[in-house]
């Protein structure tokens, strides 16, 4: 994954993805979307590709607050409950849709009544509680095995960084800022796993451990080679690649 | 072999498909009814309503959920009704089925065909009456097929199907009615081959889609004059037989390239241009488009027949460019 991030030959998209387009077909992640609520009707077509061929495995969507807006979601939503679809939308509601808030462009109640009136059973949680996300994510995939339906997980949450890395989100409040920074999950959990008895030593290491990996995942990547140029023109499609040859 | 219409030939080679192969299915509006043209018929009772799908009007979906069934091995074919509607599925189209495998590196295989009825019909208007082909053959990623024959609509839905590639399918509406032969089991007909109609040495006129009986007729007046061209119908605008095209005017020195979409920034350009860069204008005396004026389709009849080719308006361009 680091080495699609940095654009290089052992990416998983060979260098052709980048941050907004890594997927990994072999454990059947089929790709994250450049457009908001790209993925959504994507989402739909995959369970009822599944299903067609009587498959048992589940879909899972995620998206933003922001997406609640496209006419994509409401289809998508009401194409996935008509069908009785095997999808668990997850909406991931940082309340921030790119550099604006997303109460200011939504009316009404929101993203959950939204998914709810196109006959989507649908909940919400603290999206920074692990423990609460767990359980409703473990509720809602074993109610779509049961009912074959569709299922929508509202889970709220905030946006500590900017909308890209070059945003530094500098229309907020600080104070806003560092008092949501409190209610980072990895804090949260962490008090967690101490009130239960976990030592602070080895919360320590397992940081440290993480840490580790992605220093070194990013040495690795920086030290992949690039894709060659001609690979530029690889998998356009099977006919009609090429503009002229003979 | 059978008699039947283009929009027949079409339902057969579906349905062949559809029995050869049950990860074939087709999604659009009314498709379980037998679809706006009847060229679903039949295909709930045979095939179930899994396979058969009826769909919301949800443009978007229609696009990306076939597109999300081909990424888990199905190969759906999805029916847009009238052409003008995939506006309503430009991101799903263009975005996410063109770019998919690319943008994965080659993981995914967007196996798709989106047929597409389109062209003028019975004073349709300005919403159901366009063909701008020309937008996706600027678009990497996909096949564009333009059939003008039953035979052809047939054997290229056949080779759509069975693509690993995205097809895009433009059905003529204005032919939907005209009669061809089929045979019992359709053979796949190879995308970027063109269709020599008539041999000729005064010039070449290309064409594809509904522009091509018109272009024939006025072949057929021009010979009757004594006036013989090479006509060649593409049937594919992407992969498009530039071969073909090439060797033919080199012996002729002369092109016109005829179609029903309008011609500025139309195919028409893409392909004089193509062929002047291959053969110089040592070889490429004359060249001309003959297409629609650049306005939209127009509902009345008397003004949809200002934006209308004739056979008469092609014997006259090629008269034209015989005495350049």
């Amino acid at each position: 994954m680091m080495a699609e991030l940095f654009g290089r030959a052992t990416g998983y998209c060979g260098g052709k993805g980048g941050s907004m387009h890594i997927a990994d077909f072999s454990v059947g992640m089929l790709g994250a979307n450049g457009v908001v609520a790209g993925g959504i009707p994507i989402a739909c077509g995959a369970a009822q590709g599944l299903k067609l061929q009587e498959s048992d495995a589940i879909v899972t969507c995620m998206f933003g607050d922001g997406a609640v807006n496209r006419g994509p979601f409401l289809e998508g939503l009401n194409w996935a409950a008509l069908y009785r679809l095997p999808v668990l939308f997850v909406c991931e509601d940082n309340g921030v849709a790119a550099f604006t808030r997303a109460e200011s462009v939504t009316a009404g109640p929101g993203p959950l009544a939204r998914a709810q009136a196109c006959g989507v059973p649908a909940e919400s949680v603290d999206g920074n509680d692990v423990i609460a996300v767990d359980a409703i994510i473990g509720s809602a995939v074993a109610e779509i095995r049961r009912s074959g339906g569709p299922r929508f997980v509202h889970a709220k949450t905030y946006r500590l960084m900017g909308h890209t890395s070059t945003d530094g989100a500098a229309w907020r409040d600080a104070d806003e800022v560092s008092a949501a920074r409190k209610g980072d999950p990895l804090i949260r959990f962490a008090a967690v796993l101490c009130e239960r008895g976990v030592a602070a030593e080895t919360l320590a290491e397992i940081v440290a451990e993480a840490q580790a990996e992605m220093v070194r995942a990013r040495a690795d990547a920086l030290a992949a080679p690039w894709p060659e140029p001609a690979s530029a023109f690889n998998d356009v499609q099977d006919v009609g690649a090429v503009a002229w040859s003979k | 072999m059978v008699e039947v219409t283009l929009i027949e030939a079409g339902r057969l080679a579906a349905q062949q498909e559809m029995r050869r192969d049950p990860t074939v299915w087709v999604l659009g509006e009314d498709v379980a009814r037998g679809g706006l043209w009847g060229q679903y018929k039949g295909f709930l009772e045979e095939f179930g309503a899994d396979r058969a799908v009826s769909t919301p009007i949800s443009e978007s979906t229609i696009m990306g959920a076939g597109l999300g069934a081909a990424l888990v091995g199905t190969r759906p074919i999805i029916e847009m009704r009238i052409f003008d509607f995939v506006m309503c599925a430009m991101d799903e189209l263009v975005n996410q089925i063109a770019k998919i495998r690319y943008m994965f590196g080659g993981q995914a295989k967007p196996a798709v065909v989106v047929r597409m009825p389109h062209g003028m019909w019975r004073n349709s208007a300005a919403q159901h009456s366009q063909m701008l082909e020309a937008w996706f053959a600027h678009l990497p990623g996909v096949v564009v097929v333009t059939p003008s024959t039953a035979e052809d609509t047939a054997g290229l839905l056949v080779q759509a199907i069975r693509s690993d590639d995205p097809v895009l399918f433009f059905d003529p509406k204005d032919l939907f009615g005209v009669r061809g032969d089929i045979a019992e089991h359709i053979e796949p007909i190879q995308f970027g081959v063109a269709r020599k109609v008539a041999e000729g040495n005064a010039a070449t006129v290309v064409s594809w889609s509904a522009a091509m009986p018109v272009a024939t007729k006025g072949v057929e007046m021009l010979a009757v004059e004594g006036v013989n061209v090479d006509l060649l119908d593409l049937r594919t605008i992407w992969p498009w037989d530039q071969y073909a095209v090439i060797a033919s005017v080199k012996k002729t020195g002369r092109l016109l390239v005829v179609h029903e979409a309008v011609e500025v920034s139309g195919f028409g350009a893409e392909i004089i241009a193509r062929v002047l860069d291959e053969v110089g204008t040592g070889v490429l005396k004359a060249a001309k488009r003959l297409a629609a004026p650049r306005i939209p389709v127009p509902f009345s009849p008397p003004l949809e027949a200002e934006v209308r080719l004739s056979p008469e308006k092609i014997v006259k361009a090629v008269k034209g460019l015989v005495a350049l």
